[in-house]
């Protein structure tokens, strides 16, 4: 697109400026050879199991995700960057840790893509190439090797602040793991132990 | 309540968590998470009854990936031989809708009731993973669920349909967006609040969570009226069969459950003046 340059000199600096901003823009939207992995969307369709390229950019999955109205997901770009093999800016993005895994673009999807394996599969393959997960995950990580759960049992306090244990309400006591050495060493061996640190 | 109803519950002793949000980070800890207590269970021979639909969702997916995928059954029993236990796949998993709609009945629950709960509007939340994703085979259809409508209104208790039924609760972001996730619960919670119910209804922990527990942040954050009481079901069924208010853990509940608690007593106490 051409400028017209006004005589004034400020317009001319203004619109030189304005011009400039443009090709920036349009040079960060250009996407280069070396940022494409080719591989990358036969290794997400490998580990989620869903033929991804079916896809053919209707954005029914932008336009049924409730997390997207809210958060910076928009399923349909993530889905055409992961087809494109933009692995790096994918994998980076703290959109696929806000899909809520809840099925929705998936029931609508007319190329019957299972999004939300996809986002798994994303996730998975974030967590192998180094990029952090949410603090939360390793936490719940943790949990898994101390309690054998994610969340180990809390005492609860009422609305009057009243708090209660499983024992002051008569409820029998949670069984843990019944071996928990046998248990880590298991869970241990399935390498989640590596992405904890521990 | 569900010994009373012919369903005996069994503790599975050394299960751990179903691992679902592991899934995320490790795929094969949450396969082997849940292929555990699938095992334990099956060592007993007894079905599964997970009451979180997430866990429910979990063991089904497993119990699909593994029957698909020989190789990384074999993998996991291998895991799994540490503690002598071994998955076959042959325990069948059930949903708490499935049991009290199509095991127990609404005919068998309406006879169950002594204490009707006529007079009252509940709106009925499904959550996500009870109804979708709809090729696994979830307890109830993914457009259209009416299970848990029926069973409400098996109690003598009104329900309605809303827009924002079958939506998320926002449990799913929790750890990445937390405010985004109050928010989505939130809207949930206005809408159900404006269409005038008396309360809502869910059968699913994690979602119970974000709407009771979590509904007083949720309040202080949109600074909307969002207040509403939340039950589970079963509480609600448990109050209809005469079951008192503190082994139902009614005083646990985060939400302003007293509203409903009162006109349901007011009203049992001039139907029935001798109790």
């Amino acid at each position: 697109m051409a400028y017209r340059l006004q005589a004034d000199d400020n317009n001319i600096i203004r619109n030189k400026n304005l011009a400039h901003t443009r090709r920036e823009r349009r040079r960060s939207m250009v996407i280069r050879s070396t940022d494409i992995d080719l591989g990358f969307i036969h290794e997400v369709a490998r580990i989620s199991g869903e033929s991804v390229k079916s896809c053919f950019q209707c954005g029914t999955c932008t336009g049924t995700c409730p997390s997207g109205r809210l958060t910076s997901l928009r399923v349909r770009t993530t889905i055409r960057k992961t087809i494109l093999g933009l692995k790096k800016d994918v994998l980076s993005s703290p959109a696929i840790w806000e899909c809520m895994i809840c099925f929705k673009c998936h029931e609508q999807c007319p190329r019957g893509v299972n999004i939300p394996a996809v986002m798994i599969a994303l996730r998975n393959i974030a967590v192998r190439e180094g990029f952090p997960p949410p603090e939360g995950y390793l936490k719940m990580a943790k949990a898994v090797f101390e309690e054998g759960a994610v969340q180990p049992p809390q005492e609860v306090v009422t609305r009057d602040f009243e708090s209660f244990s499983r024992g002051s309400l008569n409820l029998p006591g949670l069984s843990k793991p019944v071996d928990s050495d046998k248990f880590s060493k298991a869970v241990g061996e399935t390498s989640l132990r590596k992405i904890v640190g521990g | 309540m569900l010994p009373k109803l012919d369903v005996d519950l069994v503790e599975i002793k050394g299960a751990g968590c179903c691992g679902f949000p592991l899934n995320s980070i490790n795929n094969l800890s949450w396969v082997y998470l849940t292929a555990r207590n699938l095992a334990l269970c099956e060592d007993q021979r007894l079905d599964m009854l997970p009451l979180c639909n997430g866990c429910h969702l979990s063991m089904c997916e497993v119990k699909q990936t593994l029957q698909a995928n020989p190789a990384l059954k074999d993998k996991i029993n291998g895991l799994l031989a540490s503690e002598g236990l071994r998955y076959e796949g042959t325990g069948k998993v059930r949903h708490i809708i499935e049991v009290l709609h199509d095991d127990v009945g609404p005919d068998r629950i309406r006879t169950a009731v002594s204490r009707p709960m006529t007079g009252l509007k509940f709106a009925a939340h499904y959550g996500c993973h009870a109804i979708r994703p709809s090729e696994l085979g979830r307890p109830d259809d993914s457009r259209n669920p009416t299970k848990l409508e029926t069973l409400i209104g098996a109690l003598g208790a009104g329900w309605d349909m809303y827009p924002e039924r079958l939506d998320c609760c926002g449990a799913g972001i929790a750890v990445s967006a937390g405010e985004s996730s109050l928010k989505i619960a939130g809207a949930k919670l206005e809408k159900v609040r404006a269409a005038g119910f008396d309360g809502m209804v869910t059968t699913c922990p994690f979602c119970m969570r974000m709407y009771d527990a979590r509904q007083e942040a949720i309040g202080a954050l949109l600074g909307s009226a969002t207040s509403i009481p939340v039950f589970y079901y079963t509480q609600l069924l448990g109050l209809c069969m005469g079951m008192d208010e503190k082994s139902l853990g009614l005083h646990l509940n985060m939400s302003p459950v007293n509203e409903v608690l009162q006109k349901f007593q007011a009203k049992t106490a001039i139907e029935q003046p001798a109790v």
